[in-house]
């Protein structure tokens, strides 16, 4: 079979900055950052003081009534993230109908997600009540609870769930996937997704990740780790500042972004608008070390190459990398060495951009909500710009679009997604020339 | 070398199962008739009302595993990964990763979900209780103890080692996999579900295809006996409250959580044939399918008539076969009512002949989850080589995702 | 030695040890923990954390660095990463079982855990435990 053309038709997203994308795409040229003060618990005595969260988001009021019920047993965040920003990107790709024409069987649901929950009353169900008065766990209390059951304990902690409803919600009978990439996990979602369509063994798909990791043991999991930022000296929305000399580390951030994928011939033949396409994917391991990243960007380089390859692109074709960039030390400079490594140094690689530095880092939907960065990006044929940046390192001298927006005129883009463990994965887009 | 469709193998198989440790451990208990099922041993789960389980009882970390630094930072979804994955890369012999530094081998793994192991956590717990309770206290069980978060973050945290908290990122199996083996190229990781190692393995056979990678590690890993997987396998309902599992039997009342990790290597025949490596079989097709349930709490049947069924359609069409060609049924038989029913109907409607011999594990095995499928396909494949078996395998999850291959066993 | 030196030096062998996966008899006080024993930065978050729970004392992260760059004063400790001659100075006094030629002209601040031995450990124990007793005291 003759590979097929895929379309993006229809996006969803939920993010910091809200959840149009139109409107989020004009506050990210703008500089506008969605980072403010972590509110979302008390953080006394924790050095972590800002994350990019996302406001204004009723999970009830987001989701349509079949699910009212279920909602109120208790669905989590990131869950009712995925399936609003699924429900919103079905929506923009096929209005009030519904996808009718294709079969079931050829439709599919490529999503990512990270941990299961552990917000606080997770932990003090299923945890705290099972310590005894030494601090010592207790299984058999644990029984006893389980024994109750109380018949929420699995939904509370199932990553599944998202798929298996926007499954339903999309009619899809053929491949149903979570994706546990950690960083990369959304990217290789999409990137699955898109091969499927491609190669003709799917004729739709809904793909993208989901993520909520804004409560106190998802913050402190990554700042044992050593990888959020702990300035307190600047603004809330100054903190994010990836390739600035001065970075240390991360701002979490949440949301989902989900994409309805089309083979092209099809998508026009049922007069759909496209808004991109999707031409290359690629992957990686650093097979390395568990946190730093392998020598020299090799691993990132060895994902962006097979990206290009798989599109069947030369480098120079590229104007424009929506970067990783998570402000850690050590994953800029790799990413920026592995960057000149494929594409060539300052005046050779196309400008980079890390829109983290508004948003925040997504986690495992972060390849998601990057991409829908992206897409507005060849559509508006402006590039989002790396907030912050003020100080640049001599480590990381490409041209990184500070501070704001600018106009580009370009055709294809890369964005990278790499994920602690040395998981890397690329996707190249595509500009939509046709009819709009 | 990019393998044309009929034309990609297996030419190893790694297995750490409950029967044994190695597949050689595990295809010697499989004959040798044992079952692993057991009461729980690897804690206390009398409070349970699912008390038995299937354990790897002969896996010692610090023999079968290489580097004792690492062991660390490995949960125990990872070490079984890495020793299983170890096993079929030696029985696919020298240059089964490939040449240069394995950028040619590509990684496709369902992985268990990482929850937190008590010893890691339980300090941080303890010390973040909002209030302290008299010591010979205990559990109270019932609903929330509340917690503290300035207790947290001022004391309770400090009783956590930082790199604990490495071990439950999601990918971390795979991560170790990687690193162990020298494995570089295209990847995928996808959650622990019955079907999920099974769509690795097509997803493995995929990128071969395409020309990604020369050679491609398929499988998953699962360690599920542990209060976190109990609780969450049992109040789905899907655990047996008799502590026996018994597929398709009329009394059957659900499965046993198992453990354990299954890898294949894949790659084109040429290539297996120009490094002298014997093709153990052919895989011929792979599918995958869904059915989700009606209500929104309803995931009741594994895979579904039509997730069972649909993903074996399509793995049989890519295969070119006929259902009557099929010698060798590999069914999930997770022992639950609804599961085993919606299997007998997804094999009466595809019209599966009655003379297919059935290969069922769990009552042995108990369900090893997000290893199940490729156990299941492994250990088919490891009986029947040599005897020229065409193998129908599936897999499939109550949320209802199911996935299957079809394998040809070298005659 | 003491006893007391004894114990803690015995805590901080067993535990570099273990967190290294090494046999006790593999380690030696004038071992440096990257190139000679294979440490890796996620090890030295450990090995903290182990010496933290067994002899009561905190650890503060980069304290060695820190205290170094505060005995330098007003003189700059280093410019764009790069030890300056006070620096280099500083740190010598900081870590006084480290052999003399190991401080090169040109060190970088991220190549200063490279100096690490189980000697700087064991002494850094040594001073935390003694401050701790000091307060209770």
């Amino acid at each position: 079979m003759t590979p097929r053309r895929v379309a993006v038709t229809g996006m969803g997203l939920i993010c910091p900055l809200g959840r149009d994308p139109e409107a989020v795409f004009r506050d990210m040229i703008a500089g506008r950052s969605g980072v403010s003060a972590l509110d979302a618990f008390d953080t006394t005595g924790f050095e972590v003081k800002v994350a990019a969260r996302v406001r204004d988001f009723d999970p009830g009021a987001a989701l349509p009534g079949e699910l009212g019920a279920f909602l109120e047993r208790g669905l989590d965040r990131k869950t009712a993230f995925g399936l609003a920003a699924a429900g919103d990107a079905l929506a923009s790709a096929f209005g009030a109908a519904a996808p009718s024409s294709v079969p079931p069987a050829r439709r599919g649901v490529h999503l990512a997600t990270g941990l299961t929950s552990t917000e606080v009353p997770e932990a003090e169900q299923d945890f705290l009540a099972h310590l005894d008065g030494r601090g010592a766990y207790d299984p058999r209390s644990a029984g006893r609870a389980a024994a109750r059951n109380d018949g929420l304990f699995a939904y509370r902690h199932m990553t599944d769930l998202c798929a298996a409803l926007v499954a339903r919600r999309a009619g899809a009978a053929g491949p149903v996937l979570t994706n546990h990439g950690a960083c990369a996990a959304a990217a290789q979602a999409i990137g699955h997704a898109f091969h499927d369509l491609r190669e003709g063994e799917i004729d739709l798909a809904v793909c993208g990740g989901f993520e909520s990791m804004i409560h106190p043991f998802g913050v402190l999991s990554f700042a044992l780790l050593g990888a959020l930022s702990t300035t307190t000296d600047r603004p809330p929305e100054a903190v994010s500042r990836p390739f600035d000399r001065t970075r240390d580390g991360f701002v979490i951030g949440e949301g989902a972004a989900m994409f309805v994928l089309e083979p092209l011939d099809l998508a026009l033949a049922r007069g759909a608008r496209p808004l991109a396409e999707i031409v290359g994917y690629g992957s990686s391991l650093d097979a390395f070390r568990v946190t730093a990243p392998a020598p020299h960007g090799a691993g990132a380089a060895r994902a962006m190459r097979s990206a290009l390859r798989d599109a069947g692109l030369p480098p120079e074709a590229v104007g424009y990398i929506n970067a990783h960039g998570t402000a850690t030390p050590l994953n800029d400079a790799h990413e920026t060495e592995a960057i000149r490594a494929v594409f060539g140094g300052p005046g050779r690689a196309p400008p980079v951009s890390s829109t983290k530095s508004m948003i925040g880092h997504a986690v495992a939907a972060a390849g998601a909500v990057e991409g829908v960065a992206v897409v507005q990006a060849l559509r508006h044929q402006v590039l989002p710009p790396t907030l912050n940046l003020r100080d640049p390192d001599p480590e990381c001298d490409l041209d990184y679009v500070p501070l704001v927006g600018r106009p580009a005129s370009f055709e294809y883009a890369v964005s990278n997604s790499f994920g602690f463990g040395g998981q890397n994965a690329s996707l190249v887009f595509r500009r939509w020339e046709g009819p709009a | 070398m990019r393998p044309s469709r009929a034309d990609v193998v297996v030419t190893g198989i790694g297995l750490v199962t409950p029967l044994g440790t190695g597949r050689e451990a595990t295809l010697a208990g499989w004959r040798e008739g044992r079952s692993a099922v057991a009461p729980i041993r690897a804690f206390d789960a009398s409070g349970f009302p699912w008390t038995h389980g299937a354990e790897v009882a002969d896996f010692e970390p610090r023999r079968h595993l290489a580097d004792r630094k690492a062991i660390k930072l490995m949960s125990r979804n990872a070490r079984l990964a890495v020793h299983a994955a170890g096993d079929a890369l030696a029985q696919a012999g020298a240059g089964a990763v490939g040449a240069g530094e394995g950028e040619g081998c590509g990684l496709f793994a369902a992985c268990g979900y990482e929850v937190p192991e008590m010893d890691d956590v339980v300090g941080m717990m303890a010390g973040s209780r909002a209030e302290d309770p008299a010591g010979d206290a205990p559990a109270p069980g019932e609903g929330r103890v509340p917690l503290s978060l300035r207790r947290l973050f001022e004391s309770g945290r400090h009783r956590m080692n930082p790199i604990d908290a490495l071990k439950v990122l999601p990918n971390m199996a795979m991560a170790h996999v990687a690193i162990t083996h020298g494995i570089r190229g295209v990847n995928l990781s996808v959650g622990p579900w019955g079907g999920s190692a099974l769509a690795a393995v097509g997803e493995g056979a995929k990128a071969l295809l395409r020309g990604s990678c020369e050679a491609a590690l398929v499988g998953g890993t699962d360690a599920q006996v542990n209060p976190f997987d109990v609780s969450y396998l049992g109040t789905r309902g899907l655990l047996s409250s008799t502590g026996a599992c018994r597929p398709f039997d009329r009394g059957r009342d659900g499965t046993v959580p198992g453990e354990g990790a299954a890898f294949l290597l894949l790659e084109g025949r040429a290539r297996a044939e120009a490094r002298g490596a014997r093709a153990l079989a052919r895989l011929a097709g792979w599918g995958s399918g869904a059915a989700p349930g009606d209500g929104p709490a309803d995931f009741g049947a594994p895979g579904g008539p039509e997730g069972y069924g649909g993903a074996a359609e399509r793995a049989l069409h890519r295969a070119g076969w006929d259902p009557g060609d099929v010698d060798l049924w590999v069914a999930d038989g997770w022992g639950t009512p609804r599961g085993d029913a919606a299997e007998e109907e997804a094999a009466r409607a595809l019209g599966l002949p009655a003379s297919a011999e059935r290969l069922f594990t769990k009552h042995r095995l108990g369900h090893c989850g997000g290893a199940a499928g490729a156990l299941d396909a492994g250990l088919a494949v490891a009986l029947s080589t040599g005897r020229g078996a065409r193998i129908l395998a599936w897999a499939g999850d109550p949320s209802g995702a199911a996935a299957a291959v079809c394998l040809e066993a070298t005659p | 030695m003491d006893a007391e030196r004894r114990k803690i030096y015995e805590v901080v062998v067993q535990n570099i040890a273990e967190a290294l996966g090494l046999d006790e008899e593999e380690v030696h006080l004038e071992d440096t923990l990257i190139e000679d024993l294979g440490a890796e930065s996620l090890d030295f978050l450990d090995i903290a954390f182990r010496l933290e729970q067994d002899l009561g004392i905190k650890i503060p992260r980069g304290d060695i660095q820190a205290r170094a760059a505060e005995s330098a004063g007003d003189e700059p400790f280093e410019v764009d990463g790069v030890l300056t001659a006070v620096g280099l100075a500083r740190l010598r006094e900081a870590m006084p079982e480290i052999p003399d030629e190991r401080f090169k002209e040109g060190m970088t601040v991220r190549e200063i855990p490279y100096l690490f031995t189980v000697e700087t450990f064991f002494n850094l124990c040594v001073r935390l435990v003694g401050e701790k007793s000091a307060v209770t005291a």
